[in-house]
């Protein structure tokens, strides 16, 4: 190899093709989606989130959530995300056109987050449950909700206050070793209710045409 | 007879002026190559030691949650992935230039035109690591592996890059006729190929180009691109280096080397996309993907088979020579790493082993096991020459290889055996009366609980191995060292 432009143009050329085929290819084929339209009722899926829940993915990026949790569901063939209950059907390209940035994730330290805001059972057995109470408790002190938990406490997304007046709705009924002295409460902050907000925003389980569901919803 | 006598001395004489002039040459180069290069090796191990501490207190906090969690700068996510991104960026990545510049200079003959503006280059790579790892810390990270840093420290690291990096390319351009050397084609290789890499997927994420999943696949390319391509022909390419150079011998095969880069240039743009196996994009990309890690598992072996061969003759020097005993670990290494990669993509495995430890052993084989390796190896070569001194103490260096190869190597054992076992408890769902896979969900927890014990011990290993190497270096900066005229440092003595 003794002529630069041939190694430069090698070099180059190589890695324009690998572009061109990993990264231009897929961009045309799933690169600019539309939601699904339903022509009966006008039913639009999905929905851009705003506000407290767009927030929320912030907080939910900046605090690393990613590194633990993930947020799609494989084919049942290509694992067993839905037979354990974490959605009904795999989650496709379309169920993430809102997404920025994307948090679909690499690792399963924690449970998958595809469809925390999806109705659940009220069976408190469950990991997460479609309420924000169980959340702030789950994010104060994971603990609580499971002694063996991994999960690192986010106190510092919750503020000890003073009651004046009424107790806050928003106080979370802690016991035991997380007790506050009486007269406080532990009340999330705005950070908090921004996470819980977004995470309640998860629901990949509307139905899709290019993905049927291939189990019974969980009950 | 009297012929004889009259040609020999005549003879001597011709070959101890090229020698002479040789050496002149070789330190000329040394020389330009002094400040910029020990600046960047400086600032790689510091950066060592800062990834080191912080994977250590990652690892403490899987065990045990509530230490350091009330400070949000040091929480869970944040702490990983500072971790994944000084190890690239801060270390590998330093340490590669610093190498590769080196190199390069000597293989093409070249002096350092300009030392002082590489390391300018290399101030403003720091203060892009700096300002990408307070970025992570203070919540303004993102969240694609090996992308966390702000977008705006990856356009400071763009720039610093190209300060540098340039001077690489200058070299090679201004090289004296004659051969090209295998090395020479790898580290050109990767000075060019990162800068597209850097800028056109940064474009793409942080200025809204791609939009949902197209993020994530981008990230993907990126992540595999940054490990296989930038790291793995900087690695390659300084281990085709040190074993031609140490044992003596030239390559064993030119035109399989040549083949075999080709191959690899060719081949490896098109790996990475496993790493979105089963997630929500189209299947030909993933099965793509697949059968290019299988294609090249070619130049893998015509690399490790040209490394052996032109090692065949002086395997003995593995017990003496610091340099060879670290790449030939290294060039071992960057084959396992391979097999392991394939056998992961494929999605029988790819099922059980997704989103577990083991995509984590998979990273930490190219960083630390081949490419960290490769360059410990470069470095115990190179910084002698640029300072002018020995290293103070074989055994100094013996600690710091067993230190690093048993941390690694059990770091390694320990991420791949908790992984197996993470996915293996999440892939069994019990069924019946009672049976509640979401809660299950925890035996995986503890199944990987104990083995990533195992991982925070080989990191304490880690840790003191590389300490060890930064106070040696340390020693060697602040003039401790053996004076030059001495032999090389090496392990034991030397029969």
């Amino acid at each position: 190899m003794k002529s630069t432009p041939l190694l430069f143009a090698g070099l180059f050329a190589s890695f324009a093709v690998a572009w061109c085929a990993v990264i231009a290819i897929p961009q045309m084929q799933i690169g600019n989606l539309q939601p699904q339209v339903d022509e009966e009722n006008a039913d639009v899926y999905p929905v851009d989130i705003s506000g407290l829940s767009e927030q929320g993915r912030q907080v939910y990026v900046a605090q690393g959530c990613g590194a633990c949790h993930t947020q799609l569901i494989r084919d049942a063939h290509m694992g067993p995300d839905i037979q354990r209950e974490w959605g009904a059907r795999r989650t496709v390209a379309r169920d993430y056109i809102y997404d920025t940035p994307v948090t679909l994730g690499s690792m399963r330290n924690g449970p998958d987050l595809s469809n925390v805001g999806a109705a659940k059972s009220e069976d408190s057995t469950r990991r997460y449950i479609n309420d924000p109470r169980w959340l702030y408790l789950e994010l104060y002190s994971p603990r609580s909700h499971e002694a063996d938990s991994i999960m690192p406490p986010y106190r510092y997304l919750f503020k000890k206050r003073k009651i004046s007046g009424e107790p806050s709705p928003e106080a979370l009924p802690l016991t035991g070793a997380n007790a506050v002295r009486s007269g406080y409460e532990v009340v999330p902050t705005a950070k908090a209710r921004a996470l819980v907000a977004f995470l309640l925003s998860l629901d990949k389980s509307h139905p899709l045409k290019e993905a049927r569901a291939t189990a019974p919803a969980a009950k | 007879m009297s012929a004889i006598s009259t040609e020999l001395p005549q003879n001597v004489l011709e070959n101890a002026e090229a020698v002479r002039l040789e050496h002149i040459e070789r330190v000329t180069i040394d020389r330009s190559a002094r400040a910029p290069v020990l600046f960047f090796y400086a600032s790689a191990v510091f950066w060592l030691l800062v990834q080191n501490a912080l994977g250590l207190i990652a690892s403490i906090k899987i065990q045990w949650p509530e230490f350091l969690s009330a400070c949000p700068v040091l929480t869970y996510g944040r702490v990983v992935a500072a971790h994944g991104n000084i190890a690239v960026y801060g270390w590998a990545s330093m340490a590669g230039l610093g190498t590769a510049l080196w190199i390069l200079a000597r293989l093409c003959r070249v002096a350092l035109p300009r030392p002082a503006l590489p390391i300018i280059g290399g101030a403003v790579w720091n203060l892009g690591v700096v300002a990408g790892t307070l970025g992570i810390l203070f919540g303004n990270g993102r969240v694609l592996p090996f992308l966390e840093f702000p977008k705006s420290a990856m356009l400071v690291l763009f720039l610093g890059y190209c300060l540098i990096a340039v001077w690489g390319i200058v070299i090679f351009l201004q090289r004296r006729p004659g051969e090209v050397f295998i090395s020479t084609l790898y580290l050109v290789a990767a000075l060019l190929w990162f800068p597209w890499l850097l800028a056109g997927s940064n474009t793409l994420l942080g200025w809204h180009g791609v939009h949902g999943v197209m993020q994530a696949v981008v990230g993907a390319w990126y992540a595999q691109n940054l490990l296989g391509v930038w790291l793995t022909a900087l690695g390659l390419g300084t281990i085709y280096y040190f074993i031609p150079k140490v044992s003596g011998k030239p390559v064993y095969s030119a035109s399989l080397a040549g083949l075999g880069f080709w191959a690899f240039i060719i081949l490896s743009g098109w790996t990475g996309m496993q790493r979105l196996s089963g997630g929500p994009v189209p299947a030909w990309l993933v099965t793509v993907s697949i059968s290019a890690t299988i294609m090249l598992l070619i130049p893998v072996v015509i690399v490790m088979v040209n490394y052996l061969l032109t090692l065949r003759e002086s395997f003995s020097l593995l017990n003496h020579s610091p340099t060879l005993r670290f790449a030939f670990f290294g060039a071992l290494s960057y084959f396992v790493a391979n097999v392991v990669f394939l056998i992961g993509s494929f999605r029988s495995v790819g099922a059980v082993t997704q989103f577990t430890w083991f995509g984590v052993a998979e990273d930490q084989l190219f960083i630390n096991a081949f490419f960290s390796m490769a360059m410990f190896g470069a470095m115990y070569y190179i910084i002698p020459r640029l300072v002018v001194a020995e290293w103070l103490s074989g055994n100094l260096i013996r600690i710091h290889y067993w230190g690093a190869a048993y941390g690694f190597g059990m770091s390694i054992v320990m991420l791949l055996a908790a992984g197996v076992a993470q996915g293996s408890a999440q892939s069994v769902i019990r069924i019946g009366e009672g049976a509640n896979p979401q809660a299950d969900f925890m035996l995986s927890v503890s199944a990987m609980l104990p083995l990533l014990i195992g991982r925070v011990m080989a990191q304490v290993l880690l840790c003191i191995g590389n300490l060890v190497f930064a106070i040696h270096f340390a020693l060697l900066l602040l003039r401790l060292g053996r004076p030059s005229a001495d032999e090389p440092t090496l392990f034991g003595a030397k029969s």
